[in-house]
C-alpha cells in the first residue's frame, strides 16, 4: 500500500540517487586523474645546522638538518610530485654562520634538494657580496621580485619567478622580501633597492596565472605573518592581491599548526602558512588537482568535505 | 551553412576534449623534528662533519683566564661591571674623542654565571651570541639623563665604571660622569650596541640622536679585550666599583 506521500518521497530519493550515482559513471567515462602536489617548506632556519644543544633550554634537542633530510627522503619515497621551498633567513644564529659565512647552509639546502628559496633580512648579514659568494654552492634559485640588485654583487643572481612542471600541473612561484631600512645596516644591503612587494607580487602572480596558465601560484614571503599595526604582512599581501593561491611566509617565527585562510581581492581563498623557525618544524601542504574535460570539478566538493 | 555547422561541430569536439585542472582539495600537516624522531641522514652528517670539527677547534681555543666566577645581576654585578668596562676599553681604541661611558642592555648578556678558569672563544659566544655591532653615539646631557631614567626604571643596566648614579623613585639622580656632575648642555660620547642605539628595548628616543657605526661586533670587542689582557700576563678580573645604587 503506497500512499501519495511515500510515493513522492521515493521519487525524490531515487532522483537524488540518480544524480549522485551518475557522477562516478561520468568520472570513469571522462578518465578523471587526481594529481597530488606535495609542498614541503621551511623558514627562518637561521643556520641551525645541528639540533639545539642539550643545555636545558626550551628547544633543546629539536631540529637538525641531518634528521630533516631523512624526513624529506621518506616523503619523497611516498610522493611523486614534491616541491621543497624556503621562505628566507637561511643565515645567522649559530657560529656556523659566523665562521663559514653561510657556505654550509647553502650546500646543505642543495643536498636536501630545495627547489627554491627567497631572501630574508638576515641573508644580508654577510653583505650582498657575502651572499653572492655563497650562491656558487646553490643548485636552487633564490626567487625575489621586489629587490633590485642592479647596483651590486647580487645583480643577475636572483630571479623574480620560476615555473615548475609536475605531471600535467604547472606551478608558478614568485617571492617578496621585507624592507631593509631600519632592519638591516645600510652597508650590508649596499644599494639594493626595495620595491613595493604588493605591486611586484601582483605583477608576477597575474602573469603566472593568466598568461602562463599556471594551475597554482605560490608566493614565498619574508614580510612576516601579521602585525598589530598596518605594517605590510602576509595577511595584507593576501587581501590586496589576486591570483596567489598560497603564501609561504617567514620572518615573524610564527608557528602555525595549520595554514591561515585569507580572502583575496576576488573573494577567493589564499592560504598563508609559516612554520616557526630553526628547522624545528617542516611544513607540508598537499594540493590535489582533478584533471578532466569538464568545466566543473567532479571530486572537488566531495574532497572538500573530508 | 553546412561548413558553419561542421566548424561548430569541430569546435565542440575540441573544447570537449581539452583537459582542465581543477583545484580539488588541500590537506596540510606539520612534522616536528624531535630528538628521537628521525634517524640522521649519514650523507648529510658527513657533509657537516669537517665544518663541525673546524668550528670546535676554534671554539675550544683558550684565549684567557677568568680569575673568579662572575655573576649577572642588577643594579650592579661582577659580570655586568666587567662586560661594560671591557667594552669601554676596546671601544675607546676605535675613536679619538674620549669616551664617557659604555652601556649594554641587560638582556643582551646571555649567561647568568661566567665561570672561573680558562675562557674559550665558545664561552664568549655563549655570553654574547648576537652579532650586535658597537655604535658611538653623541648624546646631549639631557638625553643621557633620559637614558639613565629609563635604565633606573628597569632596575639598572650594565654600565661602565665611569658613571655613577642613584635610583630614587624610578629616576636617576646624583648622576656623575668621570667624577663630575652631569652637564645637561654638554655632548657626551657613549659606546652603545646597535640594538639600543637604533631604538630597541623602548629606547625610541635614541633614534633621533647622531651616532657612528663602528662595524665592530660587541663579541669581537670582548674577545680582543681578553686576548689583550692575556698578552699582558693578566687574568680577567671585575672592577667592583659600584655604578648604580638604589636608595
Amino acid at each position: 500500500m503506497i500512499n501519495r506521500r511515500t510515493f513522492v518521497k521515493n521519487i525524490g530519493l531515487s532522483s537524488i540517487l540518480l544524480t549522485t550515482g551518475a557522477f562516478p559513471l561520468l568520472a570513469r567515462e571522462d578518465d578523471v586523474d587526481i594529481l597530488k602536489l606535495t609542498i614541503l617548506h621551511t623558514n627562518d632556519v637561521h643556520s641551525r645546522i645541528e639540533p639545539f644543544p642539550m643545555d636545558g633550554s626550551k628547544n633543546q634537542g629539536l631540529g637538525g638538518v641531518a634528521k630533516r633530510a631523512t624526513l624529506i627522503s621518506q616523503i619523497r619515497e611516498q610522493e611523486k610530485h614534491v616541491l621543497l621551498l624556503d621562505a628566507g633567513d637561511i643565515f645567522q644564529g649559530t657560529p656556523y654562520f659566523n665562521f663559514f659565512g653561510g657556505e654550509l647552509e647553502i650546500k646543505l639546502m642543495s643536498q636536501l634538494g630545495y627547489d627554491a628559496g627567497t631572501i630574508g633580512n638576515h641573508d644580508f648579514d654577510a653583505g650582498v657580496d657575502g651572499l653572492a659568494k655563497q650562491l656558487v654552492h646553490a643548485n636552487f634559485p633564490l626567487i625575489v621580485s621586489n629587490y633590485d640588485f642592479s647596483e651590486n654583487e647580487m645583480h643577475n643572481k636572483t630571479i623574480p619567478y620560476k615555473i615548475f612542471k609536475k605531471g600535467n600541473i604547472k606551478i608558478g612561484v614568485t617571492g617578496v622580501g621585507i624592507e631593509m631600512a631600519g632592519l638591516v645596516p645600510t652597508a650590508l644591503y649596499n644599494k639594493t633597492v626595495y620595491n613595493d612587494p604588493i605591486a611586484n607580487a601582483q605583477k608576477w602572480a597575474t602573469w603566472l596565472k593568466q598568461d602562463q596558465k599556471c594551475d597554482y601560484v605560490i608566493c614565498l614571503s619574508h614580510l612576516g605573518y601579521k602585525y598589530n599595526d598596518s605594517k605590510l604582512s602576509d595577511q595584507v599581501l593576501a587581501a590586496n592581491t589576486r591570483d596567489i593561491d598560497l603564501i609561504i611566509g617567514g620572518h615573524t617565527h610564527t608557528f602555525l599548526n595549520k595554514p591561515d585562510r585569507a580572502v583575496n581581492l576576488d573573494g577567493k581563498p589564499v592560504l598563508i602558512n609559516q612554520v616557526g623557525w630553526a628547522g624545528i618544524v617542516l611544513g607540508r601542504i598537499d594540493v590535489l588537482f582533478e584533471r578532466n574535460s569538464k568545466d566543473t570539478c567532479i571530486t572537488c566538493q566531495n574532497l572538500l568535505v573530508s | 551553412m553546412r561548413t558553419k555547422l561542421l566548424f561548430f561541430g569541430f569546435l565542440f569536439l575540441f573544447l570537449g576534449c581539452a583537459k582542465q585542472n581543477h583545484l580539488a582539495d588541500v590537506k596540510t600537516r606539520t612534522y616536528r623534528i624531535e630528538k628521537a624522531s628521525y634517524p640522521v641522514d649519514v650523507k648529510i652528517a658527513q657533509l657537516i662533519e669537517p665544518y663541525k670539527v673546524e668550528l670546535e677547534k676554534t671554539m675550544n681555543e683558550v684565549i684567557g683566564v677568568n680569575e673568579e666566577e662572575m655573576i649577572k645581576g642588577k643594579p650592579n654585578s661582577s659580570l655586568t661591571n666587567w662586560f661594560t668596562d671591557a667594552l669601554l676599553t676596546e671601544s675607546q681604541k676605535l675613536i679619538t674623542d674620549t669616551l664617557d661611558f659604555a652601556i649594554q642592555n641587560y638582556g643582551g648578556i646571555r649567561l647568568n654565571s661566567f665561570a672561573a678558569g680558562e675562557i674559550t672563544i665558545g664561552k664568549v659566544y655563549e655570553l654574547m651570541p648576537f652579532d650586535n655591532v658597537m655604535f658611538i653615539m653623541e648624546l646631549k646631557g639631557s638625553v643621557v639623563k633620559q637614558l639613565f631614567d629609563r635604565i633606573a626604571k628597569s632596575g639598572g643596566w650594565p654600565i661602565s665604571h665611569t658613571v655613577s648614579f642613584k635610583i630614587a623613585f624610578g629616576e636617576a639622580t646624583d648622576i656623575m660622569i668621570w667624577n663630575k656632575p652631569i652637564d645637561m648642555e654638554k655632548t657626551y660620547h657613549v659606546a652603545i650596541p646597535d640594538y639600543i642605539a637604533l631604538g630597541g628595548d623602548n629606547m625610541e628616543f635614541m633614534k633621533d640622536c647622531t651616532g657612528k657605526d663602528t662595524q665592530a661586533l660587541v663579541r669581537d670587542l670582548l674577545i680582543q679585550f681578553i686576548r689583550y689582557e692575556t698578552s699582558q700576563g693578566r687574568h680577567i678580573v671585575s672592577n667592583p666599583k659600584p655604578r648604580i645604587t638604589e636608595i
